[in-house]
């Protein structure tokens, strides 16, 4: 098993607006094997669509999350987390990996058999994305946790 | 209280949905080819695979070519080209 690391963001949604991004580097494949997906913002009905998706480019973030290591014996993690994009991050045309529709009062978590990681090319600047491609109403914020290995 | 009645032989995945209207449990299958997971749904009618090369499921006529997904991030990295595929799947309707 890699060395395993953890991230989180918060951003508001709206039309592909990217929560958390996951960087990766040249030197690894990052491999995605948790997210969880909710809101403390408070409790409405709006209907949000997500996507988990590859991307290309970073774009401009508002913040970085530096990864913290699960073990913290393990040295930094060579990945990095993105977090409030003023400039959406490119992605890849039909490369979504993950999606999932649901309500703002719900919370999501999707977990990875072993072997059964999302895993990113170990190219500078590639990662992948979570962002909502469209939400009914509203700009509420959303939280966002990514644990990954490399 | 646990409602997981989406389940598959040898997922790849689990997903979780959670609200005031209860749990929701399904298991993701992933694609070999492009890597990208699924919620197991009989009768969604959505057209899946399985490919007979790479011995799994693939997520639809898009990726029938075989290209299994480690080559598919050789590709993304540089370090291989797309060229030489070929198609052996074999399609399932929804599951």
């Amino acid at each position: 098993m890699g060395r395993r690391y953890t991230g989180n963001g918060t951003a508001a949604s709206g039309a592909n607006k990217t929560c958390l991004n996951l960087i990766s580097a040249a030197t690894i494949r990052p491999a995605l094997y948790d997210l969880v997906i909710g809101s403390v913002a408070t409790p409405a009905d709006a209907a949000v669509k997500w996507h988990v998706a590859r991307t290309t480019a970073v774009g401009t973030e508002g913040s970085g999350f530096t990864p913290i290591a699960l073990d913290p014996g393990d040295p930094a993690s060579l990945a990095d987390y993105a977090v409030a994009h003023s400039s959406e991050p490119t992605y890849t045309s039909n490369a979504v990996l993950l999606q999932i529709s649901m309500n703002q009062r719900n919370t999501f978590r999707w977990v990875a058999a072993p072997g059964g990681e999302m895993v990113a090319p170990a190219t500078a600047s590639n990662g992948l994305g979570c962002k909502t491609v469209s939400v009914s109403t509203g700009t509420t914020a959303y939280e966002v946790v990514m644990f990954h290995e490399e | 209280m646990s409602d997981k009645k989406w389940t598959a032989l040898r997922p790849k995945g689990t997903s979780i949905l959670s609200g005031p209207d209860g749990v929701i449990e399904a298991d993701t299958l992933q694609c070999v080819h492009c890597g990208c997971h699924w919620q197991v749904q009989p009768g969604s009618g959505k057209l899946r695979g399985f490919c007979s090369r790479c011995n799994g499921p693939v997520c639809g006529p898009q990726c029938s070519e075989c290209v299994p997904m480690e080559r598919q991030l050789e590709i993304m990295e540089g370090s291989s080209n797309g060229t030489e595929v070929s198609t052996s799947v074999i399609w399932t309707p929804g599951s």
